[in-house]
């Protein structure tokens, strides 16, 4: 049995930009969540020390926000706030060795040398997990032009001997296209699908909403659901599609595109939307649909599930790799594929059919996904 | 604007004229922008007139009056098609040499405004200089060669045919358009003091000192207060001389005044109050102010020079160009109101017959009669010339304007082979700024670089070859001052404009392309970045090239899109000849040993020289996974380097463990040592971070040699390659790079791909180029 020695989580990324949504969410939820029997200390890589240093602990409070004033404090509030805590306190160096979880991806070159550093000494003492190796499998996808400054990271991923993933095929793509070495593997550590906070939903036949939640990157497949809906309103069909997440900067032809659908009276775009606004937009919902065919993970679905909301889904999203009940897969998001499930799904005996099984799907929550993360760091 | 199943008929201004402040706002310039500016609605109706400003791009641009004149705007002396006309608007002013080729083509027609021979009349005022005698009769004598002739006036029609030689039927008139802003139509005449007008300015023989004699010495003219108004610009020493003439011959200064700078709205008005207007000019090609004068009701009393006789041929109004008395006469006999009004009865409304639309009427009749043939190819760059092969049976002359060996650059060895094969097919003559000695394969002559081959008029075709370094830089001005067709190496021509032409032209140019303005920061961030630069720096070449070639069928879409130009592709020619002694199995185990390489490594090669663009760090990180993967793998790049560059990515190499593995060639490869890589590799990886169609000439080697490369798909797509050049996205992972090599290093570098390559060498063979060049230039 271990003694208490400390766990220092390496929030690096965290730290400089604070916010709620993507990994630096799930840097947050380790913290959260985190109930290992050795205590859990956040550090940060400061360059000019070349070195990993302890937060304070009034540091934690920010990045866990246990009280509606963290909770309701901005980016910028928070990051100005944490840049004083971290001049007022120098922080102490983490030792050489202790154990370090590392729940961010990072590109940085001195920081990736510095993990190089502990790794030659006692690689037994990292803890790394990944997220996923788009960026260097799927360029085009997320307008990657030049990957040699992210290939840092790369090599970390080699190196690292205590991998885990945040969903089966990270762990393939990791063993068998960035190592080539199909015998290595890892801990998959599936995340919460709780984040959500919406009350649990029932079926109504009254429900004639499709919600497709993910921010607008251009791999998301929106455009095709739009058009999949624009033939069904072509039909006369009666059925509402409602978009939540923003528009990438980049996705000028996109935001085009659904821009001429603004007035429609069964369109709605939402750019933003509190978790409250988005509890009210899915309680309206027949169905959500998530259309991405490339993701680490795809929180989406699985939150709809948890929800009790059944989701139309592109098969290859990780997150429902191994779910059956709930969902109506999608083998290559076409428009006419997502058409044909929406109308599968308007058939209201098909509907309650599918909302009954979502209601039965057992889901990680993001307090197992913390215990989980602190069981693998503890044996 | 075409009219409905009318055939468009281009029309080639020489409009020089129209640049030069000299001659642009003055006669001249009033004159051909009233005539272009009725070439519309005078045109036949079966015909729609294209008029295309060719300009000097040395001289000032055409300002926005000018501009409108034209549907478009090229350089002068560009390729112009058989089937059109030039028009010269001003043959003597400026030097005829730009349009000499156009004017001996048989299938183009030419026409000339005539507007005097005043310096073959007054050699001593107007031809002093031997240089303005060499040029004024130089212009006369290509003058000859133009189709048609339409002079301002008969008599200088009549001079024309004398003095040339002409021929009658190819001689018409059209006069001189009196501007409306002259002519007074409504109000009364300002009522002013008697005064007689004269229309003057500092020309000897304008001879005011005539009237101005007579003025002073007429005391009737005195006791009755008439003045003498003298409008133009004279110098403050010929304005003083005159007075002091005035005053010696008796007259009262007060009573002779000097106007200029007046607008034609005050111009007209002294026209209207004037009791006579006095030209007395001695030589006249067409006299405006005779028409002037009658168009606002003011009877003239006019030398009896030609030009003005024609105007208003009645003699009692007329005076010989020395006789004062008859001109101080004549003055005073219009003191009686009704002598003025007698002269305007006799004299008439001829001003009418030169009002602004019966002169356009009647030139563009001239311009446009029935011996004309108006049909007109529509497709940019094709000539309706007879092939040099059909109508003479001989090869076409070409002039080549390029860099050749020794001078370092791919475009100058691709210049030499491919104008190699090209002498097969026709003569060649190659003008170059190359110093040292040239081996010379393919050309009659090799001349200096000069203006010569684009004005001579000796060749049926000029082809200027381009790319973006200094090399360049004369040929690209060239192109631009007397076009012709061009060989466009690159497609991104930034850092040609930005370090040969200077910020100032580089802003101007990417404002206009981008339709905004850009700002030196912008273009600072696309030179760190070519990635996000919009426009790609050709418009100015496009312009004044016809044809234009690429090399990439990116490229030609990418013009397309961005410029709306139509360009010819030209598949980018494989040269380099394989050295028999690494052919085959053995060669390549030959030169393996000649590079020590071991059996056991795997060569990647990167060719061609070493700059940023070919993304140099990502072929380490690529060999870096590889190593770590457990291959053996050698990285060497084969090519010229400068040495910080390569200081720099033995950093980056031993950083990321791979300093043993990573090479770099010192200094320029030998031709067998290249060969030897080519033969020797077990595959090449070429990688662009940008896009724009450009294509590499060490890509081409590698395919010829047979080698599996790994390219970016931009690259791999615009170089047309086989299918042994494997395709990795255009966003550079070395993971992917490295996945693609692992394939091919487990396939082995077969000769499986043989018959893919010689189907590729066989498109890309430089007699194939020298071909679908001599078509592309209308030599079928």
């Amino acid at each position: 049995m271990k003694t208490e020695t400390p766990v220092f989580c390496d929030v690096t990324e965290l730290v400089g930009n604070p916010v709620r949504t993507g990994i630096q969410r799930v840097a947050r939820e380790v913290i959260r969540n985190w109930d290992g029997s050795r205590p859990l200390r956040l550090c940060r890589f400061d360059a000019n020390r070349d070195g990993l240093v302890e937060l304070p602990k009034a540091a934690t409070y920010y990045l866990t926000e246990p009280d509606e004033e963290a909770r309701s404090a901005s980016t910028t509030e928070i990051r100005e706030r944490l840049a004083e805590l971290l001049t007022s306190h120098g922080g102490k160096a983490v030792p050489l060795l202790a154990t370090i979880l590392i729940p961010e991806v990072f590109f940085d070159e001195l920081r990736c040398r510095h993990y190089f550093w502990r790794l030659s000494h006692h690689p037994e003492n990292i803890y790394a997990l990944f997220f996923d190796f788009i960026p260097w499998l799927y360029p085009d996808l997320i307008g990657v032009q030049r990957s040699h400054p992210l290939m840092w990271y790369v090599r970390f991923a080699q190196h690292v001997q205590n991998a885990a993933f945040i969903s089966q095929a990270t762990e393939r793509d990791w063993a068998g296209r960035i190592l080539r070495n199909e015998d290595r593997s890892g801990k998959v550590l599936p995340l919460g699908a709780d984040g959500l906070r919406a009350p649990r939903q029932s079926f109504k036949k009254s429900k004639r909403a499709f919600v497709a939640v993910g921010s607008i990157d251009g791999r998301k497949n929106q455009l095709a659901i739009v058009k999949a809906f624009e033939k069904l309103w072509a039909e006369g069909m009666s059925v509402d599609l409602t978009l939540v997440g923003s528009v990438f900067e980049a996705e000028k032809s996109v935001r085009a595109e659904i821009n001429r659908y603004a007035d429609h009276p069964h369109f709605k775009h939402v750019e933003r939307a509190t978790d409250d606004e988005l509890g009210e937009i899915l309680s309206s919902a027949r169905a959500t649909i998530y259309a991405s065919t490339i993701e680490g993970y795809g929180l989406p679905p699985v939150e709809s599930l948890y929800a009790g909301i059944p989701c139309i889904v592109s098969k290859r999203v990780p997150s429902v790799a191994n779910l059956s009940g709930g969902l109506h897969f999608l083998d290559e998001a076409t428009p006419e594929e997502i058409e044909a499930q929406v109308r599968a799904l308007m058939v209201d005996s098909e509907a309650e059919k599918v909302w009954k099984e979502a209601a039965k799907v057992k889901l990680p929550t993001w307090k197992s996904f913390g215990s989980a993360t602190a069981e693998w760091v503890d044996t | 604007m075409s009219r409905d199943n009318s055939v468009v008929h281009r029309i080639y201004v020489d409009a020089r004229c129209l640049q030069d402040p000299r001659f642009r706002d003055r006669g001249i310039g009033q004159h051909v922008s009233n005539l272009l500016a009725g070439a519309n609605e005078f045109a036949p109706p079966e015909i729609t007139p294209h008029l295309i400003g060719c300009v000097d791009r040395s001289m000032a641009p055409l300002d926005g009056r000018a501009r409108a004149l034209f549907a478009e705007e090229l350089p002068l002396a560009g390729s112009i098609a058989g089937g059109s006309t030039i028009l010269q608007l001003s043959p003597m002013t400026h030097s005829p040499h730009p349009l000499r080729a156009a004017l001996e083509n048989p299938a183009v027609r030419s026409v000339a405004i005539v507007y005097d021979f005043i310096p073959l009349d007054f050699p001593a005022d107007y031809l002093r200089h031997p240089a303005a005698r060499r040029e004024y009769l130089s212009n006369l004598a290509v003058l000859h060669d133009y189709d048609k002739y339409i002079s301002i006036s008969e008599f200088t029609s009549y001079e024309l045919q004398t003095n040339l030689g002409v021929m009658s039927r190819d001689c018409h008139v059209s006069g001189v358009a009196v501007r409306e802003s002259v002519i007074r139509f409504s109000g009364s005449a300002p009522t002013e003091h008697k005064f007689c007008l004269v229309i003057g300015g500092g020309d000897k023989r304008k001879n005011v000192e005539l009237p101005i004699v007579a003025h002073a010495k007429s005391s009737l003219l005195r006791s009755f207060n008439v003045s003498l108004k003298i409008v133009g610009h004279y110098s403050e020493a010929d304005r003083n001389a005159l007075i002091a003439l005035h005053r010696r011959e008796g007259g009262t200064p007060r009573l002779l005044q000097f106007i200029e700078g007046i607008s034609d709205g005050d111009l007209a008005s002294l026209y209207q109050g004037a009791l006579v207007t006095v030209c007395p000019s001695r030589a006249e090609g067409f006299s405006i102010p005779v028409v002037e004068a009658n168009a606002n009701g003011c009877p003239v009393i006019i030398s009896n020079c030609p030009a003005q006789v024609e105007l208003m041929p009645l003699p009692e109004y007329q005076f010989d160009p020395d006789d004062v008395s008859r001109v101080g006469t004549l003055m005073e006999s219009f003191l009686d109101q009704a002598a003025g009004t007698l002269a305007m009865k006799k004299q008439g409304n001829f001003w009418t017959r030169f009002q602004p639309t019966a002169v356009q009427q009647r030139f563009w009749s001239a311009f446009f009669e029935n011996d004309f043939d108006h049909s007109v190819p529509e497709k940019a760059g094709q000539s309706t010339a007879a092939s040099p092969y059909i109508v003479t049976n001989r090869k076409p002359r070409m002039a080549i304007a390029s860099p050749v060996p020794p001078d370092r650059s791919g475009v100058a060895d691709y210049t030499m082979a491919t104008m190699t094969a090209m002498a097969r097919y026709a003569e060649l003559d190659l003008f170059t700024e190359t110093q040292g000695r040239i081996v010379n394969r393919a050309f009659e002559t090799i001349q200096p670089l000069s203006a010569d081959p684009y004005v001579r008029g000796n060749y049926d075709a000029v082809v200027s070859v381009l790319g973006n370094s200094h090399l360049h830089l004369q040929t690209f001005n060239l192109l631009l001052n007397y076009g012709g067709a061009a060989i466009m190496h690159d497609a991104r021509m930034l850092h040609f404009y930005y370090s040969l032409l200077g910020p100032d032209r580089t802003k101007a140019v990417a404002s206009r392309e981008a339709e905004r303005r850009v700002s030196m920061d912008e273009i600072n961030g696309w030179i760190e970045n070519q990635k996000t630069m919009p426009v790609l720096f050709l418009s100015e070449i496009l312009e004044a090239a016809k044809p234009a070639f690429v090399h990439s069928p990116t490229t030609r879409d990418l013009i397309d899109k961005l410029y709306g130009r139509e360009t010819i592709h030209l598949p980018f020619a494989a040269y380099r000849a394989r050295l028999p002694e690494f052919e085959g199995a053995h060669g390549r185990e030959a030169a393996r040993a000649l590079l020590g390489i071991s059996q056991d490594e795997r060569l990647l090669v990167c060719l061609g020289d070493l700059v940023p663009d070919k993304a140099p760090e990502e072929c380490m990180w690529t060999a870096s996974m590889l190593r770590e993967w457990g291959v053996p793998i050698r990285l060497e790049f084969v090519g010229n380097s400068q040495p910080e560059m390569v200081a720099y990515l033995r950093s980056i190499a031993e950083l990321i463990g791979v300093g043993h593995d990573v090479r770099f060639t010192e200094g320029v490869v030998d031709e067998r040592k290249y060969q030897a890589y080519l033969a020797a590799a077990d595959a090449a990886i070429q990688l662009r971070n940008y896009e724009f169609g450009g294509l590499s000439g060490a890509m081409l080697d590698g395919i010829a040699a047979g080698l599996p490369t790994i390219a970016n798909v931009h690259l791999a797509e615009a170089m047309e390659s086989p299918s042994y050049v494997a395709r990795i996205p255009d966003g550079l992972s070395p993971v992917l790079a490295a996945e693609k090599l692992l394939e091919i290093f487990e396939t082995g570098r077969e000769d499986a791909h043989e018959g893919e390559r010689l189907a590729f060498l066989e498109a890309h063979s430089v007699d194939a180029y020298a071909k679908r060049l001599l078509n592309g230039l209308g030599f079928a």
